[in-house]
């Protein structure tokens, strides 16, 4: 068993442990709280925002503005991604279900195009943390994917992956604004545009609940009528054709480039409450989790030194009887 | 018959209510929307929003954004909508004077120029309202 003075000092060191996690999960509470009710707050607009969208799209020419327009075949399609990930690490799973989702979501496609999965892949989401950079970048190429990271943990676990990275937002605002968002938007509708990526997936984490939060890839650009969600009380939506003001295309220039805005926005702000709900429960649990450690070495220390104490008296009292 | 009108911000939902007719300042002039209105899609510049509902009548001031009109519906997507009342008129005109500052004299780059120039429009929507309704 071990001595008493060992068992002092790690009760002493899991404290100190217990301290900083209680502490953390303190500033996560409330940076959770305030997260939670913008995002919440946020869900109307974009809700309305879909099915504003959704009962245009099925009336209007698609020719009309080029974010509207699929042009090409399953073979030729260059995919990109815009990734959200967590700001720092210690956030229980977030990171790596995120991890998990994309890459299923990688391997699927590039299967779907015939290309063969690399084994990369697997290694490197086995190492989810603390992922070195350095080297791996263009190691792999041939991959027909692009990714625009949000936050540093994204950022890295896509280096590793070696596919081209083009864009890389860190150090968002907390709580992130439009000014944080709006860049990521435009680089995606530019690369789109361009004829760099023919479809464009957001990935983030959905922010459910404080327990839950679920990862969720969605197609944004071209922006498509599957894509939009539709209404469930339908009374309304039978609308055969919609005048216009201004003429269709201008306010098609003016109404789509937000709505990508404005999905990026709530995506990040999606991420960003999910990311303080899962930082608060995992900091909860490694603090309770000490808690219920210290409590067993606190009663393994009582019995060591009562043990001691027990063996000391009967070392005297015997000692006592042999001078007699 | 009533038209269901909802406006919401990327912030909150302003307003959802059954109401009687409702004034948007459209970019080609106000459109007045009363139930069985054709469907409409109209953009939105910063202005003054007018709702009747019965006897009361309510004035927001909206920055920018799009209106969907169906015959029973409204739907307003703004990235700002101030209740009159809830206009703080002084708050406003300091924000309208450093809007304006900025814009003679400092150099911005073209993004800084469209931003600077929306707050000032929308400074100038919430004045606009917050006078009329003292008159």
């Amino acid at each position: 068993m071990a001595s008493t003075r060992e068992i002092r000092r790690r009760i002493k060191s899991i404290k100190n442990t217990a301290q900083i996690t209680k502490a953390m999960q303190l500033v996560a509470a409330s940076k959770m709280r305030r997260a939670q009710a913008q995002v919440l707050a946020g869900r109307p607009y974009n809700e309305l925002m879909n099915e504003l969208l959704g009962s245009l799209s099925g009336k209007i020419d698609r020719s009309l503005h080029p974010l509207l327009a699929t042009k090409v075949e399953e073979k030729n399609r260059k995919i990109g991604i815009i990734l959200i990930g967590p700001s720092r690490g210690l956030a229980g799973g977030l990171m790596s279900n995120l991890i998990r989702s994309t890459v299923n979501f990688i391997e699927k496609n590039e299967l779907a195009a015939g290309k063969k999965i690399k084994t990369q892949y697997k290694e490197a989401y086995e190492l989810k943390e603390e992922i070195e950079v350095e080297g791996l970048v263009n190691e792999v190429e041939s991959t027909s994917f692009g990714v625009i990271t949000v936050e540093r943990k994204a950022r890295d676990f896509i280096l590793k992956l070696g596919h081209k990275l083009i864009g890389d937002f860190q150090k968002l605002n907390s709580p992130p604004t439009m000014f944080d968002t709006n860049p990521i938007a435009k680089i995606a509708m530019e690369s789109f545009l361009d004829g760099t990526f023919t479809d464009v997936y957001l990935v983030y984490p959905h922010f459910v609940n404080t327990m839950t939060q679920k990862v969720v890839i969605k197609k944004i650009l071209p922006i498509e009528e599957s894509s939009l969600r539709v209404k469930e009380e339908s009374e309304d939506v039978i609308v055969s054709e919609y005048t216009f003001e201004p003429k269709p295309n201008e306010l098609l220039k003016a109404l789509l480039p937000h709505f990508v805005e404005m999905e990026v926005y709530q995506a990040v702000l999606e991420a960003a409450a999910s990311e303080h709900s899962a930082r608060m429960v995992a900091m909860k649990s490694a603090t309770d989790n000490a808690e219920e450690i210290i409590d067993d070495l606190t009663l393994t220390y009582n019995q060591v030194r009562q043990a001691a104490i027990t063996q000391e008296l009967l070392e005297i009292t015997s000692a006592a009887a042999a001078l007699e | 018959m009533k038209l269901k009108l909802e406006i919401v911000t990327p912030e909150k939902k302003v307003y959802s209510d059954e109401v009687d007719s409702v004034v948007i300042p459209g970019v080609e002039g106000e459109l007045g929307i009363l139930p069985h209105h054709i469907p409409l899609m109209v953009q939105i510049l910063p202005g003054e929003l007018r709702v009747k509902k019965g006897n009361e009548e309510l004035n927001l001031a909206t920055g920018g954004g799009f209106v969907e009109v169906t015959g029973k519906s409204v739907k307003v997507l703004t990235d700002m909508a101030e209740r009159a009342e809830d206009i703080n008129e002084a708050r406003v005109e300091e924000a309208r004077c450093r809007a304006e500052e900025a814009l003679k004299e400092r150099h911005l780059s073209a993004e800084e120029y469209a931003t600077t120039a929306a707050t000032l429009q929308k400074a100038l929507a919430q004045l606009r309202v917050v006078r009329k309704r003292r008159h």
